[in-house]
């Protein structure tokens, strides 16, 4: 689990854009689908007596169905455990490259330089989509939050946050 | 030969089925946010679709 510091609270929490999944999970279902359906309407149509006579038509409809299902999950988990929590203090980041190859990073908001919004496309336009890269003091890489749904709405909340942090840096 | 083929299939559906679960389970375990119920439901979710989907298998395994 990811842990925060006990004064650190979990303001946002930003994944990509539903759409980025459902291109991935689409064609699985739609393969899935498929396969029950000429399950379905067996009885109807003049398959081969080969796979009529035995189970090995629903047998290979089910072993089809068990790894889109897995497969189906396993894009799932990428998705949904690609996140960006934006706390108080930070920004993590937590990337799922594929099982067992992972990525995580935290920037805090005292050490952003500026925050840039890109949304190129026509798709992601009219769904409203788009990166968002924050750009930091010293060595560090950009840190980008990529597909977010609302992209300028957070652009203007970590604004806000990076103005406080300053704020509280300046005062102290 | 139909029962061999079918057999090394359901051994095949049944370890990449045990894998992944483990596999995405660990993922969760490791990477939700604290509070997060969601990834209980979703966790839920799979597990119960990879055993009814495994138990079909092994049903229509059993007529071959």
């Amino acid at each position: 689990m990811i842990k925060v510091d006990g004064d650190e609270n979990i303001l946002l929490i930003k994944r990509r854009h539903f759409f980025v999944l459902w291109k991935k999970v689409a064609p699985l279902i739609a393969l899935g689908t498929f396969g029950l359906a000429i399950l379905i309407a067996s009885p109807w149509i003049d398959y081969p007596k080969i796979l009529t006579d035995q189970a090995i038509f629903p047998f290979a409809v089910t072993f089809i169905l068990i790894i889109l299902w897995n497969i189906g999950f396993h894009s799932y988990t990428n998705y949904y455990l690609d996140s960006w929590i934006i706390t108080n203090r930070r920004t993590i980041h937590t990337e799922l490259k594929s099982l067992f190859s992972r990525e995580q990073s935290s920037v805090k908001h005292n050490r952003v330089q500026d925050v840039t919004v890109t949304v190129v496309g026509i798709i992601p336009t009219m769904l409203g989509y788009g990166d968002l890269t924050i750009q930091t003091a010293g060595s560090f890489r950009n840190f980008v939050f990529a597909e977010i749904p609302e992209p300028y709405k957070t652009k203007e909340y970590l604004n806000k946050l990076i103005r406080e942090s300053r704020k509280n840096k300046q005062d102290v | 030969m139909i029962k061999i083929i079918s057999f090394i299939s359901l051994l095949v559906a049944v370890g990449m089925a045990i894998f992944f679960q483990w596999a995405i389970s660990f993922h969760f375990k490791k990477f939700s946010i604290p509070g997060d119920i969601n990834a209980n439901r979703v966790m839920f979710f799979y597990r119960w679709g990879n055993m009814i989907l495994i138990v079909v298998l092994l049903i229509y395994f059993l007529q071959l």
